[in-house]
């Protein structure tokens, strides 16, 4: 476990995180996605709406004083559009752990235990997130954790939902300066005033960690010389690391009133970064307040489907279960007058569909009633005649077949009997001289054409007085057709 | 408001379920399910409309043909006697044709009528034996003749004796019933056939 700074604002020292956000004007090309940050302020909420379309990024800013306003604004944004409030460094604790491997399912737990174990019991209840960061030992993994009280959580959820904002994550501020970071390669330290006069100072220690301090603004008026001291001891173990380098330490600060007079030959100030200077201005040109919260929201733009964002949320657990259970009444709800309207549909377009089929009956039935006299009769003529040309048919039957199995006896083939029933199906049984004709018997009588399915029946040889006889069964069916 | 906050989630869970039913229940039984039963019974009536509205059409369309094949039809197709008469000088027609030198009638029998119908089948089982020859020619004069007779099952057998052999076989005859086309009335059975065999 590193060493970590307390809520009041002494030194902080976290990993880098794993995954290094890549320029939105890149990755979000060709996607569309969206993001409402907000961040309260002196009792009302500054809400940045960023939109990419296919690499077209688009920031607007909205001043948030009553609840209709934050409204207007969730109803434009829609409600696919994630809406994440940004928590000061002031509201939460960031610690780094290093914990041994355990089934993603146990991570919360094992990390709520540790930071229970962790602070002092007064503390009360807490609120705990986390996202993975690199490895340092086999079998062993580390993750940022940002640790809040509840009651503050649930005081500041409460300040936006008074003002009609329902995040749906409430995310720590050490989150977007990881990636602003990533963003601004060549800057040493990046300042920035979130919220009321606090400052939040951000830059990546030696060994890889994030550093975040808090710097309270000092008694005097005078601009710059507020936040002096506490910059002060924000520079001076980054000045440390570049000792006897020839380049100056480079500041990013975000947002106005740069203290450029406390630049020196060994500490340079910059307005923005050239990354973040790139990123669209928002839309109306607006204070400060709107131009930081883009910066941040053009950072998290690239990480709004990463799973890190999700383990980030310190969005208190039941407001997480009341949103659940809203999102499961309205699907309910929807579900309910969807099935509602379904049936109402349905029986509206069964019952039409009978009128239509009530038509055509009534139709046929007048055809039918016109015709169904002579049509009858002419059926029972036809059924008549059928008949007769079956019996008819049937009349040199016996010819027929006498004829067949004249012709088809081989030599030395002699039939006993001969049965036709009155399913066409004929059975014939005799005797032969040898075995090999009563087998050569069903061939011939199939090549005659006036048999069809042709099955040798039983066939046996034996002895009768001084020589022997072989006896046979044929089934077939008579063919008719052919045999006429 | 207050409703709600005194119901606990399983009461409000069993609460849902219960108007579920109550709406879902009613809808489907005074809403759906009396559609769809319509609408199943008016397409199976339709279906059945149609086929018989196509099996007339297909009728008329063959009556040119029926006509011209009744046309070339004997008298002796139709049922003009009751079915008694008709049986016995059939069975008469029979006993004269199985009178062959080397041929013996061994047994004759009626089988019961069959009404279809349109027409009625009349069948005779009769058992033969003698020389093959007298046979076959027995065989062909009783299916040929003016009637519309016709084999509908046989057993040949051979016996003791050059070429004798013994064949019981089933003929049967077809009466046409019902109006003769072309005639004014149809003959009725009973009474009315023996009315019309007497004017004969």
């Amino acid at each position: 476990m590193s060493a970590a700074e307390t809520a009041t604002g002494a030194p902080l020292e976290v990993s880098k995180p794993v995954a290094r956000p890549t320029q939105p004007s890149q990755a979000g090309k060709g996607r569309s996605c969206q993001v409402v940050l907000c961040l309260p302020s002196n009792g009302a909420v500054d809400a940045v709406h960023l939109r990419v379309h296919r690499g077209n990024v688009q920031t607007r800013h909205v001043h948030l004083a009553t609840a209709p306003e934050a409204t207007r604004l969730m109803k434009e944004a829609g409600n696919r559009c994630p809406v994440i409030a940004l928590l000061p460094k002031s509201l939460y604790l960031l610690r780094t752990f290093e914990v041994p491997k355990v089934l993603p399912d146990e991570v919360p737990r094992m990390l709520l235990l540790e930071a229970s174990a962790m602070l002092p019991p007064e503390f009360g209840a807490v609120e705990v997130s986390y996202r993975p960061v690199s490895v340092r030992r086999e079998n062993y993994e580390r993750y940022e954790v940002y640790i809040a009280r509840r009651d503050e959580l649930s005081a500041y959820v409460s300040a936006l939902a008074d003002l009609g904002i329902r995040p749906d994550i409430v995310l720590p501020s050490a989150f977007p300066w990881g990636c602003l970071l990533n963003l601004a390669s060549g800057t040493g330290l990046l300042v920035a005033a979130l919220g009321s006069s606090q400052l939040e100072a951000a830059s990546w220690a030696n060994d890889g960690t994030l550093s975040i301090r808090t710097i309270d603004p000092g008694s005097t008026s005078e601009t710059g010389m507020r936040y002096e001291r506490g910059l002060a001891e924000c520079v001076r173990p980054l000045l440390a690391t570049i000792e006897g380098g020839d380049s100056p330490l480079v500041i990013g600060w975000l947002g106005d009133d740069c203290p450029h007079h406390l630049a020196n030959g060994r500490i340079a100030f910059r307005n923005a970064p050239e990354a973040l200077r790139q990123m669209p201005a928002p839309s109306p040109p607006a204070d400060r307040m709107a131009v930081i919260l883009s910066y941040f929201a053009a950072a998290l733009v690239e990480h709004l489907q990463a799973p890190a964002l999700g383990t980030s949320n310190l969005l208190p657990s039941d407001m997480i279960a009341r949103q659940h259970r809203r999102a499961i009444r309205q699907a309910g709800t929807w579900a309910s007058g969807l099935f509602l309207l379904a049936t109402i549909l349905a029986s509206v377009a069964m019952r039409v569909v009978v009128q239509r089929y009530q038509s055509r009956i009534t139709q046929l039935s007048g055809k039918i009633e016109a015709i169904k006299k002579e049509g009858e009769a002419v059926g029972r003529r036809i059924e008549q005649l059928e008949a007769i040309r079956s019996s008819r048919t049937s009349h040199n039957d016996f010819e027929l077949i006498v004829a067949g199995l004249y012709d088809s006896a081989p030599q030395g083939l002699s039939y006993s009997s001969v049965e036709l029933d009155d399913r066409e199906n004929l059975r014939l049984q005799g005797q032969a001289d040898s075995l090999a004709v009563a087998f050569l018997l069903p061939q011939q009588l199939q090549n005659t054409g006036v048999f069809k399915e042709v099955q040798p029946g039983d066939a046996s040889r034996s002895r009768r007085g001084e020589g022997a006889i072989a006896e046979f069964r044929v089934d077939c069916r008579l063919n008719r057709k052919r045999g006429s | 408001m207050i409703l709600r906050r005194e119901l606990t989630q399983r009461e409000w869970s069993l609460c849902v379920a219960a108007a579920l039913v109550v709406v879902v229940v009613p809808l489907f039984r005074y809403l759906l399910a009396p559609a769809y039963r319509d609408w199943n019974a008016s397409r199976m009536k339709l279906q059945s409309h149609t086929i018989e509205h196509s099996r007339l059409v297909r009728n008329l369309a063959r009556k040119q043909i029926v006509d011209q094949e009744f046309a070339r039809l004997d008298g002796q197709a139709y049922q003009t006697e009751s079915d008694p008469m008709i049986l016995a000088t059939w069975l008469r027609q029979l006993e004269v044709l199985a009178r062959l030198p080397g041929m013996s009638l061994d047994n004759m029998k009626a089988l019961p009528v069959k009404q279809e119908r349109a027409y009625k089948v009349y069948r005779v089982r009769l058992s033969v034996s003698g020389k093959f020859p007298e046979v076959l020619r027995f065989m062909s004069d009783s299916t040929n003749g003016q009637a519309v007779t016709g084999l509908e099952s046989f057993v040949l057998r051979g016996i003791q004796g050059p070429s004798a052999v013994e064949c019981t076989v089933t003929l049967k005859m077809i009466r046409l019933t019902g109006e003769r086309p072309g005639s004014a009335a149809q003959p009725a059975a009973g009474k009315g056939e023996t009315e019309a065999a007497d004017a004969r």
